[in-house]
C-alpha cells in the first residue's frame, strides 16, 4: 500500500480513529494488526519474513540479556546478525552475487534464481532489528520484554518500508506510553504529511516523467538533455525520499509518536561531509554507529580512518542496491569524504577545538556559502548519475555526452527543441522548476527549526495561506499515477 | 476531534471548486458528451444545420442528443446510411422527429439507437425500423467497429431479459468518481486553457445553402443531406456504382450470410413485444437494392438466399404483430427503377418517399 494511493487515504484515517477510540491496553495490538495489514498489502508472504526476523531478533536479545558472560553474549549477537544478514543477503544479493561470479567464472555451474521475491523494505527493518540487538548487547537499551511491543517496533507501518530507520532507544519507550488525541499534534502531523505529499507528488513524480524518459533510453539523448535529466534527478530522489520521510514522520506524529528527522536541507550543505550529515540521517547515523565506529572510526590513525570511511561508504552503496552502479556511487562518495579529510581535515579540527573552547567561529560570507553549496550540489549530482543509470554503460554514456552540445546551446531554438524532446514542456517542467524554488524558499524560511514549528509561529492568515498553497499546488501540479517511492527497492 | 473536523471543512471550497471545474469542463465528455459531438448537438438543438459530418461520431452524437433534447422525439428512425435521408419532411409536421440511423448501422446499433433515448426516459410514439438485411447476418464482417457492443449487451440483458455472460453491468456511479479524481481536474484545467483555435469544430450552414454544399450536411433532425455532387450525379455513374457493388466478391455486408441468425431473430421479436408493450407504433422500412444489385442477389441464390428469406420472415413477423411494412429489398416490388438510386444501395430521398407512408 503506497502512501500516495487511495487505499492509504482510506486506511490511515481508519487506523488513526481506531487507535484513539480503542482501550489503552489494546492500542499496540491495533497498530500491530494495521502494520501487518499495511505490509501484507504488497505480498502476504512478506509477513512471514518480517515475522521470522522479529522472532529471531527478539529471542536473541533475550539470550544476550540473560547470557552469563561476554563470550555468550557475543555468540548470541553473532547468531542474530548472521541470521538477519543471511535473509537480507539471500533475498537482495543472491542474484547479484551469482551474476558477478558468473561474469568472472562463466563455467562455475551456479544459476540465478529468477523466482526470488523482491521484498519491499527488507533493508530497513533488517537494519532496525540489527541496531536493536547491538544496542541490547552494548547495554544502551533494555531488552524489550513484551514480544508484541517489539514486533510493533519492527513493523510500525509509517516507517516500515522506507524508514526513518528508528533506534530502539527512541521508539521503544514511546510504544509503552499513552497517546491521546491532541489537536495540535495531529494538525502538526497532517501539515508535515501534506508537505511530504507536495514534495513527492509535485516535484518528485513530475521530475520523474522527464528523468525516466532520458535515463530509460539514454543513447537517444545528448548534451543539455542529459544535463537536465541529471539535474532533475537530484530533486526527484530528494523529494521522493524526504517526501516519504515527511509523510512517515507526520503520520506517526498524528498518532503521538515522534520519529527521528531524516533530512535537514541537504542541498544547502557546504561540503560533501556536511551533505552526508544531513541526508538520510537515520541511515548515515546507523552506519556511523554500527559500522564506522566499530571499525575504529578515526581513532586508529589517518590511513585507517580513510579505509574505514571507504568501507562504510562502499557498504552503504551496496545497501542501496545489488548492483555495481551503487557500489561505485558509494565509492565515489567515500572518496569525496576521504579527500575532504585530506584537504580540510586540519582546518575542521581547529574549528571543532574553537567550538569546544566556546570561541566564536568566523562567519561565512553568504556568497562564498552559496558557491560552496553549489559546488557540493554539482559533486553530489555527479554521483547520482551512477545511482540512476540503469547500467554502468549508460552511466558512462551520460558522462561522455553531457557537454557534447555546448556550442549549439545558443543557437536559436536549439534549447527549446532539446527540452521539448525530453518532455519538459509536456510534463510541466517549468512548474516543477518553480516548485523546486518554492521548496528551497520554504527550507530557507524554516532555518534551523522544524517546518511545523516555523509555521506554528506565524499568524493565522499566513498559516492558512501556506496550507491552501500546498493543497492547491498538489491539486494543480501533482502526479496522481501512484508511482512507487524510489527507496522501496532498497 | 470536532475542532479538527471543523478545520478540515475549511478545505471544502477547494474540493467543491475541483468538482465544479471537472463537471463543467468535462474534457472526456463523461457528463456532456465529447467536445465535437457536444457542439454539434448544441447546434442541432437550436435548429441549425452543420457541416463536419465526416469528423462526426454519429453514435456519440446520438447519445449526447438523447441526453440533451428536452422532450422525446415522437417519431424515431433507426437503420444505416440507407435510412438517413428520412427527415422531418416525411412527417405530417405535427410530431417531433429524430433520425438516429448510423453509418454502417449493425445489429448492435439497431437496438442501441432506441435504447439511448429510452434510458433517458424519452420513448417515441412511432418507431421506424430501418431493416437492412445484414442485421441478421452474424458473420463477423457484418458488424461495424464503431457500434457500442457493451450498450447492446446491457439492453438485451437488462431490458429484453437475454442472458449474456460477457456483459458486466456498469456501475452508474463510476463516472462520478471522476469528479473526485485530481487527474481529471488537471485534465479539465488543461483543456479549458488549451488553444482550441486549431481544433476542427462543426460549422453552422445557412438554411438557404444546405442543398448547395460540397460536403455532407447534418440536419437538426438527425437526417443527412448528401453533398450536391452525389445527389446530382448522372444516372450512368449511379448504375456503374451498382454494377461494381453487384460484381464484388460479396455485396455490402452480406458475406457469409448463410443463415438468418436465430439468436437475432429471437432478440428482434422480443424487442417488438417490448415496444408494443409500451404502446409504441412500429413501422418496418426495408431499403431496396438497385435493380442491378438485386438481380445479382437473385442470380446468386447460393450466396444471397438469405435476403429474400429474410424479407419473407420480416413480412410474416409484421403480420403476426400487426406491423406496417414499407418498401422491399426487391425494387420491382415497390415499382422502383434504376433512376431511383444514387448508387447500388442508396435510394434517392424522393424515392424513399414513394415507399414510406407519411409519418405521424
Amino acid at each position: 500500500m503506497l502512501f500516495n494511493s487511495v487505499s492509504f487515504l482510506i486506511f490511515f484515517p481508519i487506523v488513526v480513529m481506531g487507535y484513539f477510540i480503542i482501550p489503552e491496553k489494546l492500542k499496540n495490538h491495533w497498530l500491530l494488526i494495521a502494520s501487518y495489514y499495511f505490509y501484507m498489502s504488497w505480498q502476504p508472504v512478506y509477513a512471514l519474513l518480517i515475522l521470522f526476523s522479529t522472532v529471531t531478533t527478539f529471542y536473541c536479545a533475550v539470550l544476550i540479556d540473560k547470557a552469563k558472560n561476554e563470550k555468550q553474549k557475543k555468540l548470541f549477537l553473532a547468531v542474530n546478525i548472521i541470521v538477519n544478514i543471511a535473509i537480507l543477503g539471500y533475498f537482495k544479493y543472491f542474484n547479484f552475487i551469482v551474476d558477478s561470479l558468473l561474469a568472472v567464472f562463466p563455467s562455475l555451474g551456479i544459476a540465478r534464481n529468477n523466482n526470488l521475491l523482491a521484498v519491499v523494505g527488507i533493508s530497513f527493518y533488517t537494519f532496525q532489528s540489527l541496531g536493536y540487538s547491538i544496542d541490547v548487547y552494548r547495554g544502551k537499551v533494555e531488552r524489550e520484554k513484551d514480544f508484541l511491543t517489539y514486533a510493533l517496533f519492527v513493523s510500525f507501518f509509517p516507517q516500515l518500508v522506507a524508514g526513518p530507520i528508528e533506534r530502539s532507544v527512541n521508539l521503544l519507550p514511546q510504544l509503552h506510553k499513552t497517546h491521546k488525541f491532541e489537536y495540535d499534534r495531529v494538525t502538526d502531523g497532517l501539515v508535515l504529511m501534506a508537505w511530504g505529499f507536495f514534495k513527492k507528488l509535485v516535484i518528485s513524480d513530475g521530475a520523474a516523467l522527464i528523468v525516466n524518459t532520458v535515463f530509460n533510453d539514454v543513447t537517444k539523448y545528448t548534451g543539455i538533455q542529459l544535463v537536465m535529466a541529471t539535474f532533475l534527478f537530484a530533486f526527484q530522489i530528494y523529494c521522493d525520499f524526504s517526501g516519504y520521510s515527511d509523510i512517515a514522520i507526520g503520520a506517526a506524529n498524528v498518532m503521538g509518536f515522534k520519529l527521528m528527522r531524516n533530512f535537514r536541507h541537504p542541498y544547502f550543505s557546504q561540503s560533501v561531509v556536511e551533505f552526508w550529515r544531513n541526508w538520510h540521517i537515520s541511515l548515515s547515523g546507523w552506519f556511523m554507529d554500527y559500522v564506522y565506529f566499530p571499525l575504529g572510526g578515526s581513532r586508529k590513525g589517518k590511513i585507517r580512518t580513510y579505509i574505514n570511511l571507504m568501507v562504510t561508504f562502499l557498504v552503504s552503496g551496496l545497501w542501496h542496491g545489488a548492483s555495481w552502479n551503487f557500489v561505485i556511487w558509494g565509492g565515489i562518495n567515500g572518496l569525496y569524504n576521504v579527500l575532504h579529510r585530506v584537504i580540510f581535515g586540519k582546518k575542521e579540527a581547529q574549528l571543532r577545538r574553537m567550538k569546544k573552547a566556546g570561541q566564536t567561529l568566523p562567519k561565512t560570507n553568504p556568497v562564498i556559502a552559496a558557491v560552496k553549496a553549489a559546488v557540493t550540489f554539482v559533486l553530489i549530482d555527479f554521483t547520482w548519475i551512477f545511482f540512476r543509470a540503469n547500467t554502468l554503460t549508460d552511466a558512462v554514456y551520460v558522462l561522455q555526452n553531457m557537454f557534447s552540445d555546448v556550442s549549439l546551446l545558443f543557437t536559436s531554438g536549439y534549447l527549446a527543441t532539446a527540452l521539448e524532446t525530453i518532455g519538459y514542456y509536456a510534463n510541466n517542467g517549468t512548474a516543477i522548476m518553480v516548485c523546486i524554488v518554492l521548496m528551497f524558499a520554504v527550507e530557507l524560511w524554516e532555518g534551523k527549526c522544524e517546518l511545523v514549528d516555523r509555521i506554528n509561529r506565524c499568524a493565522k492568515p499566513v498559516r492558512w495561506l501556506f496550507y491552501y498553497a500546498v493543497v492547491l499546488l498538489i491539486l494543480f501540479f501533482g502526479y496522481f499515477g501512484q508511482s512507487q517511492f524510489i527507496y522501496f527497492q532498497f | 476531534m470536532f475542532k479538527l473536523i471543523k478545520k478540515l471543512l475549511l478545505f471544502a471550497p477547494i474540493l467543491l471548486g475541483m468538482i465544479f471545474v471537472s463537471y463543467r469542463v468535462d474534457p472526456s465528455g463523461l457528463f456532456w458528451g465529447a467536445g465535437f459531438e457536444r457542439m454539434a448537438s448544441e447546434y442541432m438543438l437550436q435548429g441549425i444545420y452543420i457541416d463536419g459530418y465526416e469528423r462526426l461520431d454519429g453514435r456519440a452524437l446520438n447519445e449526447v442528443y438523447a441526453k440533451n433534447v428536452p422532450q422525446a422525439p415522437q417519431i424515431l428512425v433507426n437503420g444505416s446510411s440507407r435510412s438517413m435521408m428520412i427527415d422531418t419532411s416525411f412527417t405530417t409536421g405535427e410530431k417531433t422527429f429524430y433520425n438516429a440511423a448510423n453509418i454502417g448501422g449493425d445489429i448492435y446499433d439497431f437496438f442501441t439507437s432506441y435504447y439511448i433515448f429510452s434510458k433517458e426516459g424519452k420513448e417515441p410514439e412511432i418507431f421506424v425500423m430501418g431493416l437492412d438485411a445484414w442485421l441478421f447476418n452474424d458473420y463477423e464482417e457484418s458488424y461495424d467497429k464503431r457500434s457500442n457492443k457493451e450498450l447492446y449487451y446491457e439492453f438485451i440483458g437488462e431490458e429484453l431479459g437475454f442472458e449474456n455472460t460477457s456483459y458486466v453491468a456498469d456501475n452508474p456511479l463510476d463516472k462520478y468518481t471522476a469528479l473526485l479524481d485530481p487527474s481529471y481536474f488537471q485534465g479539465s484545467v488543461k483543456y479549458y486553457f488549451k488553444d482550441k483555435s486549431t481544433e476542427v469544430q462543426p460549422e453552422p450552414v445557412p438554411r438557404e445553402a444546405i442543398y448547395e454544399q460540397t460536403e455532407v450536411i447534418k440536419a437538426p433532425d438527425g437526417s443527412v443531406i448528401y453533398d450536391k455532387d452525389f445527389r446530382t450525379r448522372p444516372q450512368e455513374l449511379a448504375d456503374h456504382d451498382a454494377l461494381l457493388t453487384a460484381n464484388t466478391e460479396s455485396i455490402l455486408r452480406l458475406y457469409g450470410f448463410e443463415e438468418i441468425s436465430p439468436e437475432y431473430k429471437a432478440q428482434f421479436e422480443a424487442f417488438i413485444q417490448y415496444l408494443q408493450a409500451k404502446d409504441i407504433q412500429i413501422i418496418f422500412f426495408l431499403p431496396a437494392y438497385h435493380p442491378i444489385v438485386y438481380n445479382k442477389i437473385t442470380e446468386r441464390n447460393d450466396l444471397y438466399h438469405c435476403v429474400p428469406e429474410l424479407e419473407a420472415y420480416l413480412r410474416q413477423t409484421a403480420e403476426k404483430y400487426g406491423i406496417q411494412v414499407a418498401g422491399s429489398y426487391d425494387p420491382a416490388r415497390s415499382g422502383l427503377t434504376n433512376e431511383d438510386f444514387l448508387d447500388g444501395v442508396h435510394l434517392r430521398q424522393d424515392s424513399i418517399r414513394k415507399v414510406l407512408p407519411v409519418l405521424g
